[in-house]
């Protein structure tokens, strides 16, 4: 299984987990709302992280030829501790969607 | 006998190979094919030059010290591992989030099956290699280094469930007590407005404009620049959204900063505004957490649906779900729109404080371009960077029900909104 895969399936699963906390059945295209919701934020998270200097990289980059990966390469190991910040944006963008799944359920009883 | 031209001898050598080959596979169809896959090197757990290591390392008598010298190279565990658990070839593809696997799994298998090869009693006589590669002795020192192989695998899966168990459970811990520090170190009392902001945005400020927490000056800054009206617009939407307090007159707050906005970005002269990039990177985020703020509203509270009484139950659901879907995809839209204006903004080698905000339109429309075509895939890039989901897999294939406890640490040490 490669990481792509992963992802996917972690996105889908973390996007039923909050369907499951918020009390919603399981709906997929809620579900699928979900986990485009947490993919944007997982976006502006990372980008907030940059300093200029990197954001200008970054910019450039898109300017060329973009290639996504090195890029995303590129930044993850500049940013100091990217993968727990993006976990604290991750928990933090859930509990966010576990409030509006929340009141998404609670308008369809 | 006269002798045979050259071409003829070597096509003669040729069909009296192949018939031994033959031979052989009718003989010991078993040992052939093996013979055939290493020729090949398409074993499945190893290829010729791992075997070949593991002979030297059956010969020598310290195992230990070879096995430990193939660790730098491709060596035999690293051929064996995928064999064993399929799992080992992932961090090869996953350049990004590479360390925990090294950590958690990588280096204590191979440790591990140090000690396992340690442990192993092995009688084998090697032969005089390569004497000739169809001899009985080689074939036989092949069965024997194949059980040998089998066992070493045998027994590294067996330790490895365990292993892997342990390791994840301690990366879990690792990985909470980490984030709480983090957590603590990015998202102190920078400025108090800002607590609304992604927490990226949090970060990205407290390391950069409002670095050591110079209000002062950065108030002395704001009011050279023209941001002080808008500061003030930002501080009363702030307010609706943190405390539900409107204007004087009535009016929604954040309904006047995203106005403000919509103005100053549509006047080629910003109406008169000097605003630098870092200024502008606060407007915008403040106008995303207005509008992000309306939105959710939308969805906890669909007040005109709900009021539409003549539809029936299911009518009724399908409504609100599709303006639940819909308001979550312009969040979604807001989050990208909000990484495009961060981007456009910077430039290196020119101080951040004193450039002047950037308005060139075909810049934007370059990386409006990129983002519009490949948001999704940067930002589930980004989780892959971070070897979550790669970590998730692995803790909720080896302990059924951590993959919940994973993310709940996080949940308590989320400072709490003001009501």
């Amino acid at each position: 299984m490669n990481t792509q895969q992963d992802t996917k399936e972690f996105l889908h699963d973390y996007a039923l987990l909050i369907l499951k906390e918020a009390g919603l059945e399981e709906n997929p295209e809620v579900a699928s709302a979900v986990e485009e919701r947490v993919a944007a934020r997982m976006l502006l998270e990372m980008v907030n992280m940059l300093t200029p200097e990197e954001a200008d990289k970054v910019k450039r980059s898109m300017e060329g030829d973009f290639n996504q990966e090195a890029v995303l390469r590129d930044i993850a190991k500049r940013i100091p501790d990217f993968n727990f910040k993006m976990a604290f944006a991750l928990a933090n963008v859930k509990q966010e969607l576990v409030e509006d799944v929340a009141g998404l359920a609670k308008n369809l009883k | 006998m006269a002798e045979l031209p050259s071409q003829q001898k070597d096509s003669r050598n040729t069909t009296l190979n192949r018939l031994k080959g033959t031979r052989e596979a009718i003989q010991n169809p078993d040992a052939a094919i093996l013979l055939k896959e290493l020729a090949s090197g398409e074993l499945p757990a190893f290829d010729r030059t791992n075997l070949e290591l593991l002979e030297r390392a059956i010969k020598d008598g310290n195992k230990a010290t070879i096995l430990k010298g193939l660790h730098k190279g491709s060596g035999v565990l690293q051929g064996v591992g995928p064999k064993v658990v399929g799992i080992l070839s992932v961090p090869k593809s996953m350049e990004i989030g590479q360390e925990y696997v090294d950590e958690a799994v990588t280096e204590a298998t191979k440790e591990k099956a140090i000690e396992i090869l340690d442990n192993i009693a092995i009688n084998i006589t090697v032969p005089d290699l390569p004497s000739y590669k169809f001899e009985s002795e080689w074939l036989q020192w092949l069965n024997t280094l194949q059980e040998y192989v089998n066992k070493l695998v045998n027994d590294i899966e067996a330790w490895y469930k365990v292993a892997v168990e342990q390791k994840v459970n301690e990366k879990i811990q690792e990985f909470s007590a980490k984030a709480a520090d983090v957590i603590s170190t990015t998202s102190g009392d920078v400025i108090g407005w800002l607590a609304q902001f992604p927490a990226g945005v949090l970060g990205y400020l407290a390391t950069s404009a409002f670095a050591g927490g110079t209000i002062g000056g950065t108030r002395e800054w704001l009011r050279a620049t023209g941001f002080q009206d808008i500061s003030k617009a930002i501080e009363d939407s702030q307010r609706m959204i943190q405390e539900k307090k409107r204007n004087e007159d009535g009016s929604d707050p954040r309904l006047a900063l995203i106005a403000l906005h919509e103005r100053i970005a549509k006047d080629p002269k910003l109406l008169g505004y000097r605003l630098n990039n870092r200024e502008w990177v606060v407007f915008v985020a403040a106008v995303r957490s207005a509008r992000v703020d309306l939105l959710r509203e939308k969805t906890r509270v669909p007040e005109i649906i709900v009021s539409e009484e003549v539809l029936s139950g299911l009518e009724r659901q399908k409504k609100i779900i599709d303006a639940f879907i819909s308001a979550q995809t312009e969040i979604a839209e807001e989050d990208v729109t909000l990484a495009e204006n961060i981007l456009i903004q910077f430039e290196s080698k020119i101080s951040a404080e004193s450039q002047p905000l950037i308005t060139k339109q075909d810049e934007m429309l370059k990386i409006h371009k990129v983002m519009a075509r490949y948001s999704r895939r940067i930002g589930r890039g980004a989780l892959e960077g971070t070897g979550i989901p790669l970590l998730s897999r692995m803790a909720s294939s080896f302990l059924r029900g951590t993959f919940t406890v994973f993310f709940k640490p996080h949940r308590i040490l989320i400072p709490k909104r003001k009501k």
